[in-house]
C-alpha cells in the first residue's frame, strides 16, 4: 500500500513537472523556481526584501498566464513517420505544422508524445531489481529516477520538441524529429501538443491535437555472414504449402497418359479437354529442410539487457539463416508456447521478426513446457538453434533429448560475463557475453558453417 | 556583446557586492564570468572534470551551511544565501570558460551522474546555468539591502531586463513593454498591501513576542510546570567550561524569590553596574573577597554582545579580557555587555561567599494557591519541629526515597494544581517540580529559601579537556539561608542528567564534531601568540588537503588544458566540434542565427539548401559521432576535418557570396 502511494505521489508529480514543461517557456520555468525559493526566503519580512521579487515575479507570470486564457492561433499538425524502426537506431520522422489563423504565431514549441504506460507497484520493484545497478543512494532512497527510467522504458522513448520562431499565417513548415527508440515492440503514438509564446515570452497557449499512430521496432540486429545449418532433408507429411499446420498434401510432378486403375479426382481435365483422352496428374511426395530457432524467455525480467540481447541474437541468427528453400520455425515460451514459421513461401522472415520484436520474458523458470514442444516436432526437425539466457541440468537434458533424435544442435548461451572471445563449452554450446556479442557471433557464425553440409 | 548573457552576470555580481560589502569577491566574480565575451582562450573540461568540480563544490557548500548552522542556528541559513553566490559564480566560471559554454546536465543532477548516456531522454545533455545564477543572486542581494532604498525599482528592471534578453521568440516590444508595465503596477499593489498586513500582524504579535523574550531574562523565569507533553531537550553546546576534572558543580544564571502561576520572580528588578578594577579587566563580585579559591574558565556564546553569565556559588572575582560592561543584581545574576558575541571569562570562586543579598520577605512567603499542599506535606514530614540542619535532610530523603524523574507531564484531575499532584499523587516531574517544591516547603518550616536556575556541569569532553554544557544540562535547584548564609540544596533524584541524555539525537555526535572545530578555530583566533608560521603551515595543509581531495574524487590526474577557440591544430573531439562550428557560422552568415534552443541538426534540415544539403548531412552526422560517438582513430578525425575545410573552400564559400534568399 505504502509502494502504491509511492507510485502515485510520483505520478501527480510527474504530471505536474510536464504541465510545467509544456505551460511555461525556459524563462517562465526559472521565475517558477524563483517564486518557490523567494517565497520561502521572503517569509521573514524583517529581514529581507525577497517578497518583493516575489510579488514582480508573480505578477509577471500572473499576467502572462491571463493573457494566454485568450484562444491562440489555431495549428494543424500532421505526422510522417515510418512504420518501422529499430532499436538503439535513430529514428527520424516528419512534423508538418500548418498555420490556419489569420495571425502569426511566435515561439512555437511543438511536442508529440508517446503513451504513457504507468508501471503497478510489482512491475516497478521487478524494475528495481535489475535497475539498481544505475542507481546511486539518492535514487535508492527516493526512487523517483529509477521510477521515470520505467517509465521512459514502457514509453519506448522520449521525443524531443520542435521549436519554431515564428510561424505565419496560412504558412506550412516541416520539422524533422529525432528520437532513438529504447524498447522493442509497438510504440503508441497519442497526439501532438502545440505551444506558442505569449509576448512576454514566459507562458505559452497549449493546444492538444489528438493523432495516434504506431510504429513497431524492431530488435537490434547485429550483421552476420549468412550461416548455412547442418542437416539432411526430411519429408513432410502435408507438404510445403500446410508444413506450419495440418493436412494431407503432395507436389505437383507432371502428367502421363491414363492407366487403368488410376483414380478420377487425378484427371487434368483441361487436357482430357483438348487431347481427347485422359490425362492423369502425377505428384510426388515432398522432401525439405525444416531448422528451428529456439529462444529461452525463461527467469529474466521485462527490460533486463540479457533478455534483449537474446532477442537480438535470435533476430541476428534469423536473418543470417535465411534462405528461400529451407523453413525456420521460431519456438519460445511467453504465458504459453509459441511457435512461428517462415520460408519456402509459408510466411516472410519480417513476421518472424515481428514476433521477435514482442516477445517477453516469462517469469517462471522452469523449462519443461518449451523442452516438450521442442522434443514433439524433433522428428521433422533437421537441426535446432537455441538461445539461452542460462546453462544448467534442464537445459543440457533438452539439447540431450535433441542429439538422440538424430538433430544436429547449435546452442547460444548469451551471458553477462566479459571476455571478449565466444567460448566453446563442454558440452558444444557457445558461451557468449552480451558485452561483446557483434563481435562473438560473427565468430559463432563461420564456426556453425564450417561444420555444416 | 551579442551575447544574451553579456553584462548580465557581471552587472548582478557588482549589485550583490554592493549589498553584501564584498566588493573585492564581487569584482573577481564580474571579471571572471565577463572576460570570455572579450577572449578567445578557452579550457578544455572534460565531463569527469565538471563531475568533480560539482561535488568538490557541492561539498564546500555543505560545509559552509554546516558551518554558519551552527556558528548561528537562527541566521545560518540567511548567511549561507547571501554567500552562496560566490560558490555558484565559481561553477558559472568554469561552464563560460569551458569550450563548451554550457553545463553537463550529470554533473549537477545525482541521478544522472552514473549515467554517461541519456540520449534519447528528455534530459537535455547540457544546461545554462547564467539565467539561474543571475536569479539566485538577485534572492541574494534582497537578503541585504539597508531598510530605506528604490529596491523594489530596481528588482523591477533587472528581471525585466532578464526576460527581455531571454525572450524565446521575436519581440513585439510596445505589447512587451505594456504587460511588464502592468505586472509591475499589479506587483507594487501586492508589495504596499503586503507591507501594511506584516505591520498589522507585527503589532498583533509584539505581546506574545516580548512574552518570549521575557523568558530568558533575571527578572523572571517561566518554569515547564503545567505544560503537558514531553519536554524536548536540545543537545546544542552553550557553554565550554575549563575546570579540574572531577568536582561538579552547579552553574547559576539567575535567582528568584517570588513565585505565581508557574512563574518565578524577583521583587528588585534592577541591576547595577560593576566597576573594574583599575581598567585590569578584573571585577569584584564580593568586595570583601580573598585572593584564593578555585577557579575556572567560560566560554560562551552571546547574542549581539550581550547576555547572562553563568556562575559558581561563592564567585567573588571575574576576569574579562576586551571591552566590556559587566552589570549584577541584588540575587546574584549577572550580564554582561561585550564587543564581541564570543565571551571567554575567568572566574574565581571560594564556597565561604554568597553572591546575593540576605533573605527579604518574600524568600519566606507561600503562595495562597498552595498553602493546602505545602503545609500539610510539611505536616506530614514533621518540619516545623526540626532544626534547620534536619529539615535538609529530610527533605532530600523525602524526595529520594519517594519520587522519581520523568520528563512525561500529564494533565492533573479537575480542579487540583499541578504542584499538588506532583506531591500528592503522582510523585514524579522534572527539576523544576522539585525545585519548586523543595523552596516552598522549606519556607512552610521556617527556612527563607530561593528558586535558582542555571546548568549542571556534568559532562566532561578529554579531547577539549574542558566540561561541555549543553542546553539539556540547564537544571533547577534551591538555595536555603541557614545559619547565615544560603546553601545549595538539590533535591531531583540522581541521575536525571542520564535521563535527559537518552533522548539525545542520533546527529548531536556530528553536530558536536562541527561545534568543536569551530571552537578550536575561535579560540586560536583568540590568541594573541599566534604566528606567521603557523598561518603558513594551516594554509599549506588546507592546500594539500584540496589537491588531495581533488585527486581522489577524480582517480587519476586533472585533464584540463587550454585551446585557443578555432584552433585547428588540436586533436581532441572539443576540436572538431570548433572546426564544424566554422560551418555553422557560415550557415549562420548566410540563413540568420540558430535559435539557441535548436539542435543543430533539426536547424540543419529546415534550411533550403538544395543540392549542398546531402553535403551538410553527411558532415553533420560524422560531427554527431565524433562528436557523441565512440572513440574515433586519428585517420577518421583528419578525415573528417578535411571533408571540413573543402566544404569551407568550396560550397561554404559559393553559398556565402550567392545573392540572399528570403529569410526561413
Amino acid at each position: 500500500m505504502a509502494l502504491a502511494g509511492r507510485l502515485r505521489r510520483f505520478a501527480w508529480l510527474y504530471d505536474l513537472g510536464r504541465r510545467i514543461h509544456l505551460r511555461y517557456t525556459h524563462s517562465g520555468r526559472l521565475l517558477v523556481f524563483v517564486i518557490v525559493v523567494s517565497a520561502i526566503i521572503g517569509i521573514d519580512m524583517n529581514r529581507s526584501f525577497s517578497y518583493q521579487i516575489f510579488t514582480i515575479v508573480f505578477c509577471l507570470l500572473f499576467i502572462a498566464w491571463l493573457v494566454t486564457l485568450r484562444r491562440g492561433q489555431s495549428l494543424e499538425v500532421q505526422r510522417l513517420a515510418p512504420e518501422l524502426a529499430s532499436v538503439g537506431q535513430t529514428l527520424r520522422y516528419r512534423l508538418r505544422i500548418h498555420n490556419d489563423g489569420d495571425e502569426a504565431c511566435k515561439a512555437v514549441r511543438i511536442q508529440d508524445t508517446l503513451k504513457e504506460v504507468f508501471p503497478s507497484a510489482e512491475e516497478f520493484q521487478a524494475w528495481r531489481r535489475q535497475d539498481s545497478r544505475r542507481e546511486n543512494w539518492f535514487d535508492r532512497r527516493i526512487g523517483y529516477p529509477g521510477w521515470l527510467r520505467q517509465l521512459a522504458f514502457n514509453r519506448g522513448g522520449d521525443l524531443p520538441s520542435a521549436h519554431l520562431d515564428e510561424i505565419g499565417p496560412g504558412e506550412t513548415r516541416e520539422f524533422v524529429v529525432e528520437f532513438v527508440p529504447g524498447r522493442r515492440g509497438y510504440l503508441n503514438f497519442e497526439g501532438v501538443f502545440v505551444g506558442h509564446s505569449e509576448p512576454l515570452g514566459l507562458c505559452r497557449y497549449v493546444q492538444r491535437q489528438s493523432l495516434p499512430g504506431r510504429l513497431l521496432v524492431m530488435p537490434k540486429i547485429y550483421p552476420l555472414p549468412r550461416v548455412v545449418l547442418a542437416g539432411g532433408r526430411h519429408y513432410h507429411q502435408g507438404g510445403v504449402s500446410l508444413a506450419a499446420s495440418t493436412a494431407d498434401a503432395a507436389e505437383f510432378h507432371g502428367l502421363r497418359d491414363y492407366r487403368a486403375g488410376d483414380p478420377i479426382r487425378n484427371i487434368h481435365w483441361r487436357s482430357f479437354a483438348k487431347l481427347g483422352e485422359p490425362v492423369i496428374k502425377t505428384w510426388e511426395e515432398e522432401y525439405f529442410v525444416r531448422h528451428a530457432l529456439v529462444l529461452d524467455t525463461y527467469g529474466e525480467e521485462r527490460g533486463s539487457r540479457l533478455f534483449e540481447e537474446a532477442v537480438s541474437t535470435a533476430a541476428s541468427m534469423a536473418l543470417a539463416c535465411n534462405d528461400q528453400e529451407l523453413l525456420l520455425e521460431l519456438m519460445f515460451v511467453a504465458g504459453q508456447a509459441h511457435s512461428f514459421t517462415a520460408g519456402r513461401h509459408v510466411d516472410s522472415l519480417h513476421g518472424m521478426l515481428e514476433v521477435l520484436a514482442c516477445v517477453q520474458p516469462e517469469p517462471a523458470t522452469d523449462i519443461s513446457i518449451l523442452t516438450q514442444n521442442v522434443l514433439a516436432r524433433g522428428h521433422q526437425l533437421a537441426s535446432v538453434m537455441c538461445v539461452f539466457l542460462s546453462w544448467d541440468q534442464s537445459r543440457r537434458d533438452l539439447l540431450d533429448g535433441l542429439r538422440k533424435c538424430g538433430i544436429s544442435v547449435t546452442a547460444l548461451v548469451v551471458t553477462d560475463g566479459h571476455g571478449e572471445k565466444a567460448v566453446q563449452g563442454e558440452d558444444g554450446q557457445f558461451l557468449l557475453s552480451m558485452d561483446h556479442l557483434a563481435t562473438q557471433l560473427v565468430q559463432v557464425a563461420a564456426r556453425i558453417t564450417e561444420g555444416g553440409p | 556583446m551579442k551575447h544574451r548573457f553579456a553584462l548580465m552576470s557581471g552587472i548582478i555580481s557588482l549589485v550583490w557586492g554592493a549589498a553584501s560589502g564584498w566588493w573585492p569577491v564581487a569584482i573577481f566574480m564580474a571579471l571572471g564570468l565577463e572576460l570570455p565575451l572579450l577572449l578567445r582562450r578557452r579550457l578544455y573540461v572534460s565531463d569527469k572534470d565538471f563531475i568533480l568540480f560539482s561535488k568538490l563544490l557541492m561539498l564546500i557548500m555543505c560545509l559552509l551551511f554546516l558551518g554558519l548552522l551552527i556558528d548561528e542556528p537562527r541566521d545560518g541559513l540567511p548567511n549561507f544565501i547571501t554567500w552562496m553566490p560566490a560558490l555558484l559564480s565559481l561553477l558559472v566560471m568554469i561552464q563560460v570558460w569551458s569550450e563548451q559554454g554550457t553545463y553537463p546536465l550529470r554533473a549537477i543532477v545525482i541521478s544522472l551522474v552514473r549515467s554517461a548516456d541519456y540520449t534519447g531522454t528528455a534530459w537535455p545533455r547540457a544546461v545554462d546555468l547564467r539565467m539561474l545564477f543571475f536569479l539566485l543572486t538577485l534572492v541574494s542581494v534582497s537578503m541585504n539591502l539597508p531598510e530605506q532604498g528604490p529596491w523594489f525599482v530596481l528588482f523591477a528592471v533587472l528581471i525585466a531586463w532578464l526576460i527581455w534578453r531571454n525572450h524565446p521568440g521575436r519581440r513585439r516590444p510596445g505589447l512587451w513593454l505594456a504587460m511588464a508595465l502592468a505586472a509591475t503596477a499589479l506587483s507594487q499593489t501586492m508589495v504596499v498591501g503586503i507591507d501594511s498586513m506584516h505591520r498589522r500582524i507585527q503589532q498583533h504579535s509584539a505581546e506574545c513576542i516580548s512574552e518570549y523574550w521575557a523568558r530568558i531574562n533575571a527578572r523572571q523565569t517561566h518554569t515547564a510546570i503545567g505544560n503537558i507533553g514531553r519536554l524536548k531537550l536540545s543537545g546544542r553546546i552553550v557553554y565550554r567550561v575549563a575546570a579540574e576534572p572531577g568536582h561538579k558543580r552547579l552553574l547559576m544564571r539567575a535567582a528568584f524569590s517570588s513565585y505565581n502561576d508557574g512563574t518565578w520572580s524577583v521583587d528588585d528588578h534592577r541591576f547595577r553596574i560593576l566597576q573594574q578594577e583599575s581598567d585590569s579587566g578584573v571585577w569584584l563580585l564580593q568586595d570583601d573577597a580573598a585572593k584564593s579559591g578555585e577557579e575556572m574558565e567560560v566560554s560562551q556564546q552571546l547574542r549581539r554582545g550581550a547576555g547572562m553569565l553563568i556562575l559558581p556559588a561563592g564567585a567573588y572575582r571575574l576576569r574579562i579580557s576586551g571591552d566590556a560592561e559587566v552589570e549584577a543584581n541584588s540575587y546574584g545574576a549577572t550580564r554582561v555587555q561585550y564587543d564581541q558575541d564570543r565571551i571567554n571569562y575567568r572566574i574565581m570562586f571560594h564556597d565561604a561567599f554568597a553572591t546575593s543579598k540576605p533573605p527579604g520577605v518574600l524568600d519566606r512567603l507561600i503562595p495562597d494557591e498552595y498553602n493546602d499542599v505545602i503545609l500539610e506535606t510539611a505536616q506530614q514530614l514533621g518540619l516545623a519541629e526540626l532544626p534547620p540542619e534536619q529539615v535538609v535532610t529530610r527533605l532530600q530523603a523525602f524526595f529520594r526515597d519517594n519520587f522519581s524523574y520523568s520528563l512525561e507531564q500529564r494533565a492533573p484531575e479537575r480542579g487540583q494544581s499541578f504542584l499538588d499532584a506532583f506531591l500528592r499523587q503522582r510523585r514524579e516531574g522534572h527539576c523544576e517540580y522539585f525545585a519548586t517544591s523543595t523552596t516552598l516547603l522549606l519556607r512552610a518550616a521556617g527556612i527563607p529559601s530561593r528558586y535558582v536556575v542555571g546548568y549542571s556541569m556534568d559532562e566532561y569532553d578529554d579531547t577539549l579537556d574542558r566540561y561541555v554544557i549543553r542546553e539539556r544540562h540547564g537544571h533547577a535547584w534551591t538555595q536555603a539561608w541557614i545559619n547565615g548564609s544560603w546553601q545549595t540544596l538539590d533535591t531531583t533524584p540522581a541521575g536525571w542528567q542520564i535521563a535527559d541524555a537518552m533522548h539525545e539525537r542520533w546527529w548531536q555526535g556530528l553536530y558536536d564534531v562541527f561545534g568543536n572545530i569551530r571552537y578550536l578555530v575561535a579560540r586560536w583566533w583568540d590568541q594573541d601568540d599566534k604566528g606567521l608560521a603557523f598561518n603558513i603551515t594551516a594554509l599549506l595543509v588546507a592546500l594539500v588537503l584540496i589537491i588531495y581531495l581533488l585527486r581522489r574524487l577524480q582517480g587519476g590526474g586533472i585533464s584540463l588544458r587550454w585551446n585557443r577557440a578555432g584552433d585547428n591544430a588540436g586533436q581532441s573531439a572539443a576540436n572538431d566540434e570548433l572546426q564544424f562550428r566554422e560551418v555553422l557560422r557560415c550557415l549562420e552568415q548566410r540563413f540568420g542565427r540558430r535559435p539557441p534552443a535548436r539542435p543543430v541538426r533539426t536547424w540543419i534540415s529546415t534550411l533550403p539548401l538544395d543540392g549542398d544539403g546531402g553535403q551538410i548531412e553527411i558532415l553533420t552526422t560524422e560531427f554527431y559521432r565524433l562528436r557523441y560517438g565512440e572513440q574515433a582513430d586519428a585517420e577518421r578525425v583528419a578525415g573528417f576535418r578535411r571533408q571540413v575545410q573543402a566544404w569551407l573552400a568550396g560550397p561554404g564559400k559559393a553559398l556565402l557570396t550567392a545573392p540572399a534568399d528570403p529569410p526561413v
